[in-house]
C-alpha cells in the first residue's frame, strides 16, 4: 500500500512536471508575443487616446475662449457706438437717457449703462432718477487696457447672478474724452458655457482672473457659484499655467471634491483675464480606450486561458500514452506477461509502443524457451541424482533379493537380507522425501527453543562423525541464553547437514566451529570450517535445488536448509574462500518468551 | 489520495469563506431603509417678512376650519360640513369629531366659538354679531346681514387653545420660535401622520441670502426663488424646482384723483399701451402670466371676459388724441409729450425697474412721459397710502376667492380698512353685490360684471400675474408635485426614496 502510495505520488508529480511543462512552453511560444503586442497596444492606444482627448478638449476651449473675446468685442463695440451716438449728436439729456434705456431694455445682458466724463463725473444713465452705482475703472482690479476696455472682477449680484461692469475709453474730439460703463448679465456666457458638453460627462467652466467661479457647466457645481464659489487648486493652477505658457499647457489630471478623475485643459482669454477651462472625466475620455482596452486584456486571457487548456491537454495525451507504456512495462516486470500497450495515434509513440509489444511477444517466447531448457536441465539433474541416489539402494536391494533366493533357509542370512533391505528403503524413503519437501512448505512447529541447546544437540550427534573423518568438531555457544521461535528437529536436521558438509569438505586435521551469538534482536548461529571452500561462481546458486558438488545426491540438503530456515522466520548466509574455509550463518529473530523443554 | 482530499477540502473551504465574507460585504454596503435623522427635518429658508415666517408656521401648526383651494372654494378642515341658513345670515358649521389640540384636549364647538369670537369685526367679520354652540359639535355664525367673505376670514382663522396660542391641531407641534421656528411632527394628526419629523423655518434678510444658505445645503427649501436664480438649478440633482402661478398680480395703479387721470379714456388708453406680453417675457423672464384684471384666473367662477385690453398703441394714441390730450412741443429738459406723470415703484427690485423702464418707453411711443419715481419699499407704501402719487408699480394679493378683491378696489372701507387711496369707486356696487351673492350662478354673474367694469372703468393697467417657483432638496418627495398648494400639505411630505429620486 505504502508503495502503490508512493508510485501515485511520483507518478502525479510527473504528469504535473511534463503537463507543466508543454503548457508553458505553448504558453510561451503563442501567448507571450501577444501579450507583448497587447502591452504595445495599450500603451500607443492609451498615449494615443490622451493626446487625441486632450488635443481636442484643448481646441474646444479655444472656441469658447474666443467666443467669449467676441462675445466681450460685440458688447464694447456695442457701447462705442451707443457712447459716439450719444457723443456725436445734440442730443437733449433725456434723449440720451432714453437711448440708454432703449439699449438696456433691447439687449438683455445690459442692467444699466451710464455715461462718464474723464474724471469719473455721471453725464447720463439708463438708471431712473440718476441712481446709478457704476463708476469708471479706478482700481487694479478692472482687468483691461485704455486702447480697448476694462472688466471689474464679477460679483454676485441680489439676484445670485454674476454680473460684470465693463468700461469703454471714449475718446475726445468734438466733446472731452469720457468713458461708457455698462453693467452686464452674465448669463450669456453661461449659457455659452452650459451648451459645451465634451462626451457624457465633460463641460466647460469659466474662471475670472481670481479664480472665482463665474461659469459651470456643471448643473451640479453650478450651484457654487451662487455662494461665491472659487476654481478647485488644480483648476486654478492650470488657468495660470495657461496664461503664463507660451504653448498650450498639457492636459492636466486631478480628483475633485467628489473623487472623480477628471482631465482638464485651459484656454486663456485675453481681456478680460479670465481662463476657460474644459472638464471630462478620464472615465468618459477614455471610455473607448479603456473599452478596447478592456476587449484586448479579454482576448488575450481567452488566447492565454486557451493555450493553458491545449497545453494541458496535449500534455496529458502525450504523458498518458508514456505511462500506458510504463504500465504494461512494470507488468511485464511483475511476471504478467500477457500485457501489451494500446497508442492511439500515428507518431513516434506509437511506433514505440509497436516495437514495445514486439519486444514483449519476443520475451514471451524466449521465456518459453528458457523455460523448457531450465526444466529439461532440471529433469536431467533430478533424474540423474535419482539415478545416482535410488541406484546404489535398489541394486542392493536386488542383489540380496537374488541372494536370498539361494539362501532362504540360511536363518542368518534371512536376517542380514531383513536388514539390508530396511537399511535401503530408509535411503529409498529419504530421497523421496527430500523431492517431496522441496516442492511445497516443510511441515514445521515452532515452539520457543533454546539456541545453545539445539546446536549442542547437534554437535554430540556429529561428533562420532568428525573424529572419524580426523577432525575436530567444537561448540562456542553464547554467553546468554538466546531463545527463538523454532522446530528443535528442523533445526537438527539443518546443523546435520551443515556440519556434514563441513565435515565432508574439510581435509583431517581441520577445524569444524559451530557458534552462538546474540545481535540484539536477533540470534545468530555460525558453522565455519577450515575446509577448502567454495568457488565464488558458485557461491550464488548454493542454496538451489538440485545443485551439489557430490558425486551423491540431488543436491536438496542446502536448499532444504534454506528452506527451513527462512520458515522459521531467519535467512542463511554463506562466505567461503577457496582454500581457507566456509562459514555458514544463520539468523533468527529472538522471542522473549521461555523455551519448552524437549523430551530426549 | 489522502493529500488531495485535503487540498479538495481547502478550497471548498476558502469557496465558502469568500462566499460568506461577500455575502456579509454586501449586505453590509447595502443602503439602510432607515433615513438618517438628518433627512428627517426639513428646513425652510425664508425671507424675513412679516407675512413670510407667520403664514408658514401657520401652516405647520394649526388649522382653520375650512381653507380656500386653489380654485376659491372652501376646502373643508376641521370643520366636517357647512351650510348657509337664514338667507345667509347664519353659517353652521359642523366640527369634525375626534380632532385634539396638541397637548390632547378635544377641539370642541366651544372651543372654536372663543377663537372666532376674539377675532375683530373687520374684514370678513365685518357683519358678524354672534357666536354660539347650539349643542355640541355645532357653532353658529350670525351675521347682520348676508357676506360671502365671511368664509375668507374663517378659512384665515388658524383655531388654536384661547388661553396657549401655541398650541393648534396641525401636523406639526410648536416646539419653538426663537431664534429659529421649530415644529414636530404631530402623529396624531386627523388628516395623517406627517412623513417628516421635524421642521424648521429661517428667516433671512433677503430672499438671495436664503439661496445662498440653500447652495451651501444649510437649509432644504426656499419658498420663493428669484426668477433668475431658477437658471442656476436647472440640471442640478440636488434639488427640485415647482413653479406656480401665485395669487399676486403686478399692476401700474392710477390714482383717479389726478386730473388727467381722472378721465377714463385716459386709463384705457395707458391700458392699451401696454404691451404685457413683452413685458412678461423681457422684464418677467417669462415668469409670469398677462393679467387682464385683479381677478384670480383660477377662481371657479372666473370666465373669460368678452373684451379687455390688448396692446394696441395705435388705438391708445387716437383715444388719447380724442380725449383732447395732443402731443405738445418737448421742454427743455422733457420729451414732447401729451402730459407727464409719474411712477413711484420700489427700487430695489430690478423687476420693477425693468417693468418700469418698459412702461415708460412704451408710454413715450403714444406720447406719454412716465417719469420714473424709485423709492424705498417703506416710501412707496407710505406714499400710496397717502395718495402721494400719480401711478405706482407693486406687486397686490388678488387671494385666491374675491375678498382682497373687495379689500382693495372698494373706495369704501366699509370697516375693513382702506388698502388703495386712487380715488376710485367704479367697482364698488359690483363688489358689494359680489359680497352678499351666495348661490354659484349669481357670483358667476357678479364675477363677470365685476370684469367688465375694471374693463371699462379700469383703475390700472393690469400688467401680469407673478410666477413664483419653489425650490426643494431632492432628499425630499413632496407628493403631488404639480400642486400649487404644496407648502399647505407639508403634511404629505417624506423622505424620498432611492427609486423617486431616479425617477424625477
Amino acid at each position: 500500500m505504502a508503495v502503490e502510495r508512493r508510485d501515485a505520488a511520483a507518478k502525479g508529480r510527473a504528469v504535473k512536471g511534463i503537463t507543466g511543462r508543454f503548457v508553458l512552453l505553448i504558453a510561451t511560444a503563442a501567448v507571450l508575443p501577444l501579450l507583448i503586442y497587447g502591452a504595445i497596444s495599450v500603451s500607443s492606444l492609451q498615449r494615443g487616446t490622451e493626446q487625441s482627448v486632450g488635443g481636442g478638449n484643448q481646441k474646444l476651449a479655444k472656441q469658447v475662449a474666443e467666443q467669449i473675446d467676441l462675445y466681450f468685442a460685440n458688447n464694447v463695440r456695442v457701447l462705442a457706438s451707443i457712447g459716439t451716438e450719444i457723443r456725436g449728436t445734440r442730443l437733449h439729456d433725456w434723449q440720451k437717457q432714453r437711448i440708454l434705456v432703449n439699449h438696456v431694455l433691447d439687449f438683455p445682458e445690459f442692467r444699466e449703462i451710464s455715461l462718464f466724463d474723464a474724471g469719473g463725473r455721471l453725464r447720463t444713465t439708463s438708471r431712473p432718477q440718476g441712481s446709478t452705482t457704476l463708476t469708471i475703472p479706478d482700481s487694479t482690479e478692472w482687468s483691461g487696457q485704455a486702447s480697448e476696455f476694462y472688466v471689474a472682477p464679477p460679483h454676485i449680484d441680489n439676484d445670485a447672478l454674476p454680473t460684470t461692469t465693463i468700461a469703454v475709453p471714449l475718446p475726445g474730439g468734438v466733446e472731452e474724452p469720457g468713458w461708457i460703463v455698462a453693467e452686464i448679465s452674465l448669463e450669456e456666457l453661461w449659457r455659452t458655457v452650459d451648451r459645451i458638453h465634451v462626451g457624457n460627462q465633460g463641460y466647460a467652466l469659466l474662471l475670472d482672473q481670481g479664480a472665482a467661479l463665474i461659469a459651470h457647466g456643471n448643473p451640479d457645481d453650478k450651484e457654487s457659484i451662487a455662494g461665491g464659489g472659487r476654481a478647485l487648486p488644480e483648476e486654478r493652477a492650470i488657468a495660470d499655467q495657461a496664461r503664463t505658457a507660451s504653448a498650450p499647457a498639457p492636459p492636466r489630471i486631478f480628483r475633485n471634491q467628489r473623487g472623480d478623475e477628471l482631465q482638464a485643459v485651459a484656454a486663456p482669454i485675453a481681456n478680460p483675464r479670465w481662463t476657460v477651462i474644459v472638464e471630462q472625466t478620464t472615465e468618459d475620455a477614455f471610455a473607448v480606450a479603456n473599452r478596447l482596452r478592456g476587449q484586448l486584456l479579454a482576448a488575450i486571457g481567452l488566447a492565454l486561458a486557451g493555450t493553458i487548456i491545449l497545453g494541458w491537454v496535449w500534455g496529458r495525451s502525450f504523458i498518458q500514452r508514456i505511462f500506458a507504456l510504463t504500465r504494461v512495462t512494470r507488468a511485464i516486470a511483475e511476471g504478467r506477461m500477457e500485457e501489451r500497450v494500446q497508442l492511439s495515434g500515428r507518431d513516434e509513440i506509437r511506433q514505440l509502443g509497436l516495437a514495445f509489444n514486439s519486444m514483449a511477444d519476443r520475451l514471451v517466447e524466449l521465456q518459453e524457451e528458457i523455460r523448457k531448457q531450465e526444466r529439461q536441465a532440471m529433469f536431467g539433474r533430478i533424474a540423474a541424482g535419482l539415478v545416482h541416489d535410488l541406484s546404489h539402494p535398489i541394486q542392493n536391494i536386488g542383489n540380496s533379493c537374488k541372494l536370498i533366493q539361494k539362501m532362504f533357509e540360511d536363518v542368518e542370512y534371512r536376517e542380514t537380507f531383513k536388514r539390508t533391505v530396511e537399511r535401503e528403503l530408509v535411503i529409498i524413503k529419504r530421497v523421496l522425501d527430500d523431492l517431496r519437501n522441496i516442492a511445497r512448505p516443510i511441515p514445521l512447529e515452532r515452539f520457543p527453543v533454546d539456541l545453545n541447546r539445539t546446536v549442542a544437540d547437534a554437535a554430540e550427534a556429529m561428533e562420532q562423525h568428525a573424529e572419524t573423518a580426523g577432525l575436530t568438531l567444537r561448540t562456542e555457544p553464547a554467553a546468554e541464553m538466546l531463545v527463538i521461535e523454532g522446530d528443535v528437529f528442523a533445526l537438527g536436521r539443518v546443523y546435520r547437514n551443515l556440519i556434514l558438509n563441513a565435515i565432508q569438505a574439510t581435509a583431517p586435521g581441520g577445524l569444524i566451529v559451530v557458534a552462538t551469538e546474540a545481535r540484539g534482536d536477533r540470534a545468530q548461529v555460525r558453522i565455519y570450517d577450515t575446509g577448502c571452500g567454495i568457488p565464488p561462481e558458485r557461491l550464488g546458486q548454493i542454496f538451489e535445488d538440485f545443485v551439489t558438488t557430490k558425486r551423491r545426491g540431488l543436491g536438496l540438503g542446502l536448499a532444504i536448509s534454506k528452506k527451513i530456515v527462512e520458515q522459521l522466520g531467519g535467512q542463511i548466509s554463506v562466505a567461503s574462500e577457496v582454500g581457507k574455509g566456509t562459514t555458514f550463518v544463520l539468523d533468527f529473530p529472538r522471542t522473549a518468551a521461555r523455551p519448552m523443554l524437549v523430551a530426549g | 489520495m489522502v493529500f488531495s482530499r485535503v487540498q479538495s477540502l481547502d478550497w471548498r473551504l476558502a469557496f465558502c469563506a469568500i462566499a460568506a465574507i461577500d455575502l456579509v460585504s454586501v449586505a453590509a454596503c447595502r443602503p439602510s431603509s432607515q433615513p438618517s435623522a438628518q433627512a428627517l427635518t426639513l428646513r425652510i429658508g425664508v425671507q424675513r417678512t412679516v407675512e413670510a415666517p407667520r403664514v408658514i408656521t401657520n401652516i405647520l401648526y394649526t388649522d382653520p376650519l375650512f381653507a380656500i383651494d386653489w380654485h376659491g372654494r372652501p376646502a373643508l378642515r376641521l370643520a366636517s360640513d357647512f351650510t348657509w341658513q337664514d338667507e345667509a345670515r347664519t353659517l353652521q358649521v359642523s366640527i369634525r369629531p375626534g380632532v385634539q389640540f396638541h397637548d390632547g384636549t378635544p377641539v370642541t364647538a366651544e372651543a372654536v366659538a372663543e377663537v372666532l369670537r376674539q377675532q375683530e369685526r373687520t374684514g370678513g367679520f365685518q357683519f358678524v354679531t354672534t357666536v354660539e354652540t347650539p349643542h355640541e359639535g355645532v357653532v353658529l355664525i350670525h351675521l347682520s346681514r348676508p357676506d360671502a367673505f365671511l368664509l375668507d376670514a374663517v378659512s384665515g382663522t388658524p383655531i388654536v387653545r384661547v388661553d396657549q396660542p401655541d398650541i393648534g391641531t396641525g401636523p406639526f407641534k410648536l416646539v419653538s420660535r426663537d431664534p429659529a421656528i421649530r415644529a414636530e411632527r404631530n402623529g396624531a394628526y386627523f388628516r395623517g401622520a406627517p412623513g417628516i419629523r421635524q421642521v424648521q423655518v429661517t428667516s433671512y434678510d433677503t430672499p438671495r441670502m436664503a439661496w445662498v444658505a440653500m447652495m451651501r445645503g444649510e437649509v432644504d427649501m426656499v419658498t420663493d426663488v428669484n426668477r433668475e436664480s431658477v437658471e442656476f438649478l436647472r440640471g442640478a440633482k440636488r434639488f427640485d424646482t415647482y413653479p406656480f402661478l401665485r395669487p399676486f398680480y403686478i399692476p401700474l395703479v392710477f390714482n383717479v384723483r389726478n386730473r388727467i387721470l381722472r378721465n377714463v379714456e385716459v386709463r384705457r388708453a395707458l391700458a392699451d399701451a401696454v404691451d404685457r406680453d413683452e413685458i412678461v417675457r423681457s422684464a418677467m423672464r417669462g415668469h409670469g402670466q398677462v393679467a387682464e384684471d385683479p381677478l384670480w384666473p383660477l377662481n371657479w367662477a372666473y370666465t373669460p371676459a368678452a373684451r379687455h385690453h390688448s396692446f394696441d398703441p395705435g388705438a391708445a394714441a387716437a383715444r388719447l388724441d380724442a380725449a383732447g390730450f395732443p402731443i405738445s412741443a418737448a421742454g427743455a429738459d422733457t420729451m414732447p409729450s401729451r402730459f407727464r406723470i409719474r411712477c413711484l415703484f420700489w427700487n430695489k427690485d430690478p423687476q420693477y425697474e425693468r417693468i418700469a423702464l418698459m412702461l415708460q418707453r412704451q408710454f413715450a411711443a403714444i406720447g406719454v412721459d412716465l417719469e420714473l419715481d424709485p423709492r424705498e419699499q417703506r416710501l412707496v407704501e407710505e406714499g400710496i397710502t397717502a395718495g402721494d402719487f400719480d401711478t405706482y408699480i407693486y406687486q397686490l394679493a388678488s387671494g385666491k376667492s374675491f375678498d382682497y378683491t373687495y379689500r382693495f378696489w372698494h373706495a369704501d372701507s366699509n370697516g375693513v380698512g382702506a388698502m388703495q387711496n386712487t380715488g376710485y369707486t367704479g367697482v364698488n356696487d359690483v363688489l358689494d353685490r359680489l359680497r352678499a351673492s351666495h348661490a354659484d350662478a349669481e357670483v358667476r354673474v357678479a364675477v363677470a360684471d365685476l370684469r367688465q367694469r375694471f374693463y371699462e372703468d379700469t383703475p390700472a393697467a393690469f400688467i401680469a400675474w407673478v410666477e413664483a417657483t419653489r425650490a426643494v432638496n431632492s432628499r425630499f418627495d413632496v407628493g403631488d408635485s404639480t400642486d400649487p398648494d404644496m407648502l399647505a400639505n407639508l403634511w404629505r411630505w417624506s423622505v424620498a426614496t432611492p427609486q423617486q429620486r431616479a425617477a424625477r
